[in-house]
């Protein structure tokens, strides 16, 4: 009897130390995440604007041609050049490559300053420009 | 009856380090170094095993580095967050919606709560939300909400396009004709009777 007294007890201190472990792992997690949050929270690049139906078309339409199509483009090329970096590809391939980053890079920074000028030209403020980033 | 100790004793181990907890901290380490989808991914497994609302909320700062404004906007939910920091993200999340009074409000209430840096951060936007809301609103501004926020009822999307109803309504206010505040209203009306229909349903 007493064995089975001393089981339950041991069995109830179990439970009961193995809730406090969990709340503390889950605290230190949240704690965690939330550091994690604070050291990226910052003000977006891009500065959002009031928005009219007419020109939010537009920049829709000139976005996507400058960052999606032309964008999709530059990554690829970027991508290219950095595997031809990587591997050990004759001068020729690297040159090549490199190139054609360098093309695609050109071609997407002129539509997103015809994009920027668009806007200046529609009244609202230009987005920044895209230095360097894919 | 050992063999019962034993079994307690696995089971409490294995609780205290949760596999949830894992999956917060592994998308804690991902925001940390930008990897966001990641983030976002290891955040939605954690609500899904029980990490709670916070996951959830963890998950919508995700969707705001990841640039889904309005998907952040309704994983949020309507309600202020408790923690400033997350409360930093939805506001964050309002102004890349373009929600602006949204943003503010929400930055205004937890101004005192945040820390010195994101407390800049805070000042900065609220500084450009001002400036943005200076001039006069111009009609077509607060159509394209409520175009916006019709949209996003009809779709289902009834917190969101509560939203755009609330925001139409503040800069159609700001104006001497409070231009269709009235249709702002009555889509406000409609979003709230949706979410009620929804809420009810489940």
């Amino acid at each position: 009897m007493k064995i089975m007294t001393a089981t339950a007890l041991a069995a109830a201190a179990l439970l009961f130390a193995g809730r406090a472990w969990a709340e503390d792992a889950r605290s230190a997690a949240r704690a965690e995440v939330l550091k994690a949050l604070e050291s990226q929270a910052r003000a977006p690049d891009l500065r959002p604007t009031l928005p009219d139906q007419a020109s939010d078309r537009a920049r829709e339409v000139q976005s996507t041609i400058s960052f999606g199509q032309k964008g999709a483009a530059q990554r690829a090329a970027n991508q290219a050049a950095k595997a031809a970096k990587n591997d050990s590809a004759g001068a020729a391939v690297k040159k090549a490559a490199a190139a054609a980053a360098d093309r695609a890079s050109q071609k997407s920074q002129a539509a997103a300053g015809e994009r920027r000028a668009e806007e200046v030209r529609q009244g609202v403020p230009p987005s920044r420009p895209n230095r360097g980033k894919p | 009856m050992p063999r019962l100790l034993t079994l307690i004793l696995a089971s409490t181990l294995l609780a205290a380090s949760g596999p949830a907890e894992e999956h917060l901290l592994q998308g804690a380490r991902a925001f940390r170094t930008g990897r966001y989808a990641e983030a976002l991914v290891e955040f939605k497994v954690a609500e899904k095993l029980g990490a709670g609302p916070d996951a959830r909320a963890y998950a919508a700062a995700s969707l705001v580095k990841l640039n889904r404004p309005e998907e952040a906007v309704e994983l949020f939910g309507p309600k202020a967050s408790a923690d400033p920091v997350l409360e930093f993200y939805r506001a964050l999340a309002c102004y890349q919606a373009r929600l602006f009074t949204c943003a503010d409000r929400a930055l205004e209430a937890a101004m005192g709560r945040f820390g010195p840096r994101v407390v800049e951060e805070a000042r900065t936007i609220r500084a450009q939300i001002h400036q943005t809301l200076a001039g006069e609103i111009q009609p077509q501004v607060i159509d394209w909400y409520l175009s916006r926020g019709g949209d996003a009822v009809q779709g289902g999307r009834t917190g969101l396009g509560r939203l755009y109803a609330e925001e139409a309504r503040a800069l159609g206010g700001r104006r001497k004709d409070c231009y269709r505040c009235a249709e702002a209203d009555a889509l406000l009306a409609k979003a709230k009777a949706a979410a009620a229909a929804s809420e009810a349903r489940r």
